[in-house]
């Protein structure tokens, strides 16, 4: 594959390839990112673009293609539908400053699991890696859609519960522990999900002291009992394992991911996947789709956050009957009030998906548009807090303080234009009047 | 500045440029308001991106709170959205009770009650106890609507127990703690995986998990296998489910085996129903209406001329028919249910395509038909239609289908 005499960036390309060896490598070259030998032939064939060759005049020229860096997220993401991995190396250091190469590094890698641009989500529907441990006769199992921040932690002794609940989870890819012979139940998980993208961290990553460390860190908190999960074991190690994976990833802190959801499995009324097929709880046996579903007739809701906690509650129905009456109050009581019920939902609609706009903002992906969509949604939330006094129900009474969110949404209303352009860096984004020293730079 | 002025200028004004008869200045304040021009833009979007850096860590301080309020925000949305539903489509509050009864009056179907158009759909009540209706034997025809009103039940529990309101006048249910559902054909046909094996582990699944506070949908248990084999199984499941621990276990159990209603005379808790089904001469009309008794017809026949199958072939099957059933009589091996145990009633939904298709295709071709029909009347009757997969069935029809085309 390696031609004698290389060049110097090829033996940069090269090194950094190796490093990883499981991703397709968008490697940038001025205005380009370029991919070679395999990568490139993979890459032509499912973005259908010209397989083109490097070194034509040599016995052995490398294969290449490439696309323009400004259109990188639509060529991405058709890689990521097929179940790819892709490594983005970009270049670190100007061109124009750069002694002999250019200084690259691989900033970020993206796999099914990290998707974190909307356009390419559904916004009914959380996006999750699934991690699964088997550690003293115990599954395991947790799974974090970093979009929103969730992050899910339960833990099983059976077996079938914990492909039921891998199941419900319907991840877009997988973390199982690399030495995956030791245990037969790894091989099952396998073949459940053999068509999603499957990772193998070290199992050491899986080792609930270490997973601990690394939750605890991430959390900044003296231990993870405020999250009532410092009983289980196999399931931190899962926890850990998947901070861990997602923080190498994305190469970058994640700071939207701020707790920890344990549940028990037995706390849920049991549908199993067969039976949730078959009543057509989700998708329609049919097609596949929403519509003619239970979820496609109950699902009204007017925000983003509100369908997917619907489909979760779909999925997890409640055997306590406390909380169903409390739930079936605030129904009974927003049925016998029509105006009040019809002038929440009407502001509801103008409330954006809060949280995979705290998600994009936490990540380093915004424009200056996200930070103006959040700051409409929650000028709408006082209203909505008010409306809500009218429904007699026990449902709505310990409802989050708004005052430091207003703070910070008349923050961004002081500061950033409504009229600004999508790109952060080129300036007309900053009110007039916000900043002195600015406002004298003519 | 002309040259006549220029010799008077103040020593803060430098010379810049000599033209034919003047002289051009600048001042090095001029000089510096030149320079903030020209660096102006860069250092203005530098500054602004600055800015919004700084805004941006400020939002992510606030992570926590956001993302309370988006979780408060988000049960507001559904709750309004059940209430919003409620109100649009005359769903009720169910009773959540701690007794053991689950009692649904005039529940309808919430996903068909709305894809409907043609017809009105027909609310079905539901009264389930430990004592005397524990296990509801509900036989009825193919197509009759048992499907419909075993999924709605399953569907009427999970509503009210994610709090929803639910489509029916009133109900009073108990809090269950699994759902089990086989149901009709599996969607692993097209894998070629064996549809009565697939039956088989879903049934064991049930038998080895269900609890006394389950609810379990069986609909047509056994149909993948030769008739004997699948009344054998079926009747066994019943009588397991019905002495599960002494106690038994809910239990919607929709079958065509008509011998299964004698179930209910040896076991206290299983109690037999039917879809009501009127026949009127040849013809027959679907009420979809639940009712006490077991039936023990099964309108096979006339079942498969409504879904298209053509009149040659119904005629056939009519003399074949009663040519088994004078045979059992003859032997004596029979009482009422006898056709049934003998005449396999082929899985209709899976074996035949559209009704639109066959018209177009085979009805066009019927004086053909006429002079190959005893070949493909013979082909027909060749088939073991108990060891034929639902896919094999398809395949077969289609080639008969050519056949009849040629």
């Amino acid at each position: 594959m390696v031609s004698p005499k290389n060049t110097p960036m090829l033996d940069q390309y090269l090194s950094i390839k190796a490093a990883y060896p499981d991703a397709i490598l968008f490697f940038r070259m001025g205005d380009f990112f370029e991919m070679f030998f395999d990568d490139a032939k993979t890459a032509s064939r499912i973005l259908e673009i010209a397989l083109t060759s490097r070194n034509k005049k040599e016995s052995r020229p490398i294969p290449m293609c490439g696309i323009p860096f400004r259109s990188v997220n639509n060529y991405v993401s058709k890689l990521i539908e097929k179940g790819y991995k892709v490594a983005i190396c970009d270049q670190v250091e100007d061109a124009a400053q750069a002694k002999g190469l250019v200084k690259r590094e691989v900033v970020q890698v993206i796999t099914p699991g990290m998707i974190l641009d909307h356009q390419f989500l559904d916004a009914g529907h959380n996006n999750f890696i699934l991690s699964m441990v088997y550690y003293q006769k115990i599954y395991g199992l947790s799974a974090l859609d970093i979009s929103t921040g969730t992050f899910r932690i339960t833990e099983t002794s059976h077996l079938s519960s914990l492909l039921e609940e891998i199941q419900r989870i319907d991840p877009s890819e997988i973390l199982l522990p690399d030495e995956t012979e030791t245990f037969a139940c790894y091989d099952t998980v396998h073949n459940l999900i053999s068509d999603k993208l499957i990772t193998h961290p070290p199992l050491n990553k899986f080792s609930p002291s270490a997973a601990r460390e690394i939750l605890i860190d991430q959390f900044q908190t003296r231990s993870l009992e405020g999250f009532g999960c410092s009983h289980y074991q196999a399931g931190i190690g899962a926890a850990g394992a998947l901070l861990s994976y997602v923080k190498e990833t994305q190469k970058r802190a994640i700071p939207h991911i701020v707790k920890l959801e344990p549940y028990e499995l037995d706390h849920y009324l049991c549908i199993d996947d067969t039976s949730a097929r078959n009543l057509e709880l989700i998708k329609n046996s049919r097609t596949g789709a929403k519509k003619g579903s239970l979820l496609g007739i109950l699902d009204q809701t007017q925000t983003a956050m509100g369908s997917r906690l619907l489909a979760k509650w779909i999925q997890y129905p409640l055997l306590d009957a406390t909380v169903i009456n409390q739930r079936l109050d605030a129904v009974e009581s927003a049925v016998s009030q029509p105006d009040i019920r019809k002038q929440i939902r009407t502001i509801l609609n103008n409330v954006y998906d809060l949280e995979r706009l705290s998600g994009k903002i936490a990540l380093n992906q915004c424009a200056a548009q996200d930070l103006t969509a959040l700051k409409r949604s929650i000028f709408h939330l006082p209203q909505v807090w008010t409306l809500i006094d009218e429904l007699t129900t026990s449902m709505f009474a310990n409802r989050p303080d708004l005052e430091t969110l207003l703070d910070m949404a008349r923050l961004i209303d002081r500061a950033i234009r409504e009229d600004a352009p999508p790109t952060i860096r080129e300036g007309g984004i900053i009110n007039p009047g916000y900043n002195k020293e600015l406002d004298e730079l003519i | 500045m002309s040259r006549a002025q220029a010799t008077g200028v103040p020593d803060y004004f430098v010379r810049k440029q000599t033209l034919v008869n003047a002289e051009r200045f600048i001042t090095e304040e001029l000089k510096n308001f030149e320079t903030k021009v020209l660096g102006a833009e860069e250092q203005r979007s530098t500054m602004e991106y600055e800015i919004f850096c700084d805004i941006r860590n400020a939002i992510v301080q606030n992570n926590k709170a956001i993302r309370e309020a988006a979780d408060f925000t988000a049960i507001i949305d559904c709750l309004m959205s059940f209430a919003d539903i409620a109100a649009s489509n005359a769903y009720i509050r169910p009773k959540i009770w701690d007794q053991t009864d689950l009692i649904i009056k005039d529940g309808r179907h919430p996903v068909i009650e709305k894809m409907i158009t043609a017809e009105r759909f027909v609310p079905n009540s539901i009264t389930m106890n430990d004592t005397d209706k524990q296990i509801y034997m509900i036989t009825g025809p193919n197509m009759s609507g048992k499907s419909t009103v075993l999924r709605q039940t399953a569907l009427l529990v999970i509503m009210a127990q994610i709090g929803a309101f639910i489509p029916a006048e009133s109900a009073c249910l108990p809090v269950f703690d699994r759902i089990f559902t086989r149901v009709g054909a599996s969607d692993n046909l097209s894998q070629g995986q064996s549809t009565f094996m697939v039956e088989m582990e879903e049934t064991a699944n049930i038998l080895n998990n269900a609890t006394s506070r389950s609810l379990i949908v069986m609909d047509e248990i056994g149909r993948g296998t030769s008739t004997y084999d699948g009344v054998s199984i079926a009747w066994a499941v019943a009588e397991y489910l019905h002495d599960w621990k002494g106690t038994g276990v809910k239990t919607l159990f929709a079958t065509h085996y008509h011998e299964l209603v004698d179930l209910e005379k040896f076991k206290q808790r299983i109690k037999n129903f039917n879809i009501a089904v009127k026949q009127d001469g040849d013809q027959i009309i679907f009420l979809r209406q639940l009712k006490d008794g077991g039936v023990n017809q099964s309108y096979g026949i006339q079942v498969a001329r409504l879904a298209g199958i053509p009149d040659a072939v119904i005629g056939r099957a009519k003399e074949i028919l009663a040519q088994i059933e004078l045979q059992h009589k003859d032997a004596k091996l029979t009482e009422t249910h006898a056709t049934e145990m003998t005449t396999p009633v082929p899985d209709l939904q899976n074996t035949v395509p559209p009704r639109k298709e066959i018209k177009a295709k085979v009805r066009a071709q019927l004086s053909l038909f006429n002079t190959q029909e005893k070949d493909i009347v013979r082909q027909l009757m060749s088939v073991d239609v108990s060891n034929t997969t639902p896919l094999e069935a398809l395949q077969f029809l289609a080639k008969l289908q050519k056949k009849a085309a040629r």
